[in-house]
């Protein structure tokens, strides 16, 4: 005799898990199948996916991805500053030396960003489809976006605590009653920035909210208010 | 301060609204080339009905410098109209009861000070206040991509609602807002602002003051309100409206210059009169009645 098993009618239509008891149907009989199936779950888009990458690494492996579904091969992250270029990351770091040739394609950062990132890709073997380009073009600047935060955001100091020195003060500042928006900008960090490093302190605090995060980190002597060095 | 203009008060912006519909056919049609309707200089669309809800802002001479339109969707929507294939179908249905759709934002304005930062800010928090005072659950958009990142900056929690398309000359995407007291607190308490941070005048017969002149005075009322009143300069200068400051638009793209638009202010700040004075706080600028 075969292996019993469940059956059961997924996402992603029928899938079968081994059981011992016994063979189980869950869905009862004369029960038509459509009033069986669960909705769709909610489709998690890879542009989300890169707008909530945790880490350089996971960014880069998931814009990787991402183009590798469009036939581009590569991808590298530079910097321009002071009219010179610098390579940071990505999957392709040979592209840099080929960057003037036309076996590159440069995508230009988006607004509002403190510093001034483009993406690099391998051209495609092949013209892509005025959507496919569109696609490209748009995860490109969802990707340097998110790659202009997580840089800002890596540029911190760690300190005696499981809070870096940025968390601290932004939660001492917010204490003291000092809007975040006003504290990221004297520390030199764009609001979103900001905003992920407190996101960031509440689980290294084991807390679920910023009011906890204060209290908990005021109980432990950690808020910094004043730091001179940035005018604070 | 944002207004908020609705059917019921849209008597009183008469000028200013046409103000707006101007400025738009200047960004979106000769600035950024999209093919809208235009009349008689104006860019207004089907979506501009007595449905329509404006929050607009206004510089010291009274012309707008930040607009955008809200509107239920329970009939229509733009993103439905006229980019369905922007929408991932998984999504099921993205428009209802409960959701309001937010198109033909602008922002002319700029700057780093915290008095700049504090009225974009309020443009971002306006609509969802606003909206989630009339019970609505969701904001849904369809916007330049890469605007999508200065949306979650600003405190919009966004989420993707299709993958990025192609229109006109731009590349867009499509996405909704959450609207919730939580949001609402979380974008105040990051960057300040009062609350309300908008005022929705009444019509009042007999009041013969301007609705800037009026909206100034409740200003004073709430507190930290009036911190984002538009800041008084001396006098205007007839040079392109957007000179140095770098304007942007969504359902929309970044506004790359306003094609030299000269400025026409209807009214002046009068700094040394304020509200203890009748809040006679505008007066006619040279050349104007």
């Amino acid at each position: 005799m075969s292996a019993p098993a469940i059956r059961e009618r997924n996402f992603n239509g029928e899938c079968t898990i081994p059981d011992p008891s016994g063979v189980v149907e869950l869905m009862p009989a004369g029960v038509a199948p459509s009033s069986f199936v669960r909705p769709d779950p909610k489709p998690v888009l890879p542009g989300a996916l890169l707008l909530t990458a945790p880490d350089i690494a996971a960014l880069t492996d998931r814009l990787a991805e991402t183009l590798a579904h469009e036939g581009v091969g590569g991808h590298l992250c530079v910097r321009l500053a002071d009219g010179s270029e610098t390579p940071l990351f990505g999957d392709r770091p040979a592209l840099f030396a080929k960057r003037r040739s036309a076996q590159v394609r440069r995508i230009a950062g988006g607004l509002g960003q403190r510093e001034e990132l483009q993406l690099l890709v391998e051209a495609p073997a092949t013209p892509l489809t005025r959507a496919a380009e569109a696609r490209l073009e748009g995860y490109a600047q969802l990707y340097l976006a998110r790659a202009a935060l997580l840089r800002e955001k890596a540029n911190d100091i760690a300190t005696g605590c499981p809070l870096s020195l940025r968390q601290r003060v932004l939660l001492g500042r917010m204490l003291a009653g000092h809007p975040l928006a006003r504290t990221a900008d004297a520390l030199g960090i764009s609001v979103a920035a900001a905003r992920s490093h407190l996101d960031d302190a509440l689980p290294a605090l084991g807390v679920a909210t910023r009011a906890e995060a204060v209290a908990k980190a005021a109980r432990c002597g950690w808020l910094i208010v004043s730091l001179p060095s940035s005018g604070l | 301060m944002l207004h908020i203009v609705t059917k019921r008060n849209r008597e009183l912006y008469r000028d200013e609204m046409a103000d707006l519909f101007r400025i738009r056919k200047t960004v979106f049609v000769d600035d950024l080339g999209w093919q809208l309707p235009v009349t008689n200089g104006l860019e207004i669309d089907r979506y501009d009905d007595d449905r329509a809800v404006y929050g607009l802002a206004f510089d010291a001479a009274g012309r707008v410098t930040m607009g955008a339109r809200y509107r239920p969707t329970d009939d229509h929507a733009m993103l439905t109209d006229v980019f369905p294939h922007a929408v991932d179908p998984r999504f099921g249905p993205v428009t209802g009861p409960e959701v309001w759709e937010i198109t033909r934002g602008m922002c002319l304005e700029s700057g780093r000070q915290p008095h700049n930062l504090m009225r974009r800010a309020i443009q971002a928090l306006a609509p969802i206040e606003y909206a989630l005072a009339h019970g609505v659950r969701w904001l849904i958009a369809f916007a330049e991509v890469r605007l999508v990142p200065l949306a979650i900056a600003m405190g919009w929690r966004v989420e993707l609602l299709g993958e990025p398309t192609p229109f006109g000359e731009g590349v867009g995407i499509a996405f909704r807002i959450e609207v919730s007291e939580d949001a609402v607190r979380q974008i105040r308490e990051e960057f300040g602002l009062p609350t309300p941070c908008y005022v929705e005048l009444a019509p009042r017969p007999g009041d013969a003051r301007d609705v800037h002149s009026r909206a100034a005075e409740m200003a004073h009322r709430v507190p930290g309100l009036a911190a984002s009143l538009p800041r008084a300069t001396a006098g205007w200068s007839a040079t392109c409206c957007c000179a140095g400051r770098g304007a942007r638009g969504w359902t929309l793209a970044p506004w790359r210059g306003c094609g030299g638009m000269p400025a026409r202010p209807r009214r002046q700040w009068n700094p040394r009169c304020g509200p203890e004075a009748g809040g006679k706080r505008w007066r006619s600028a040279p050349g104007r009645a």
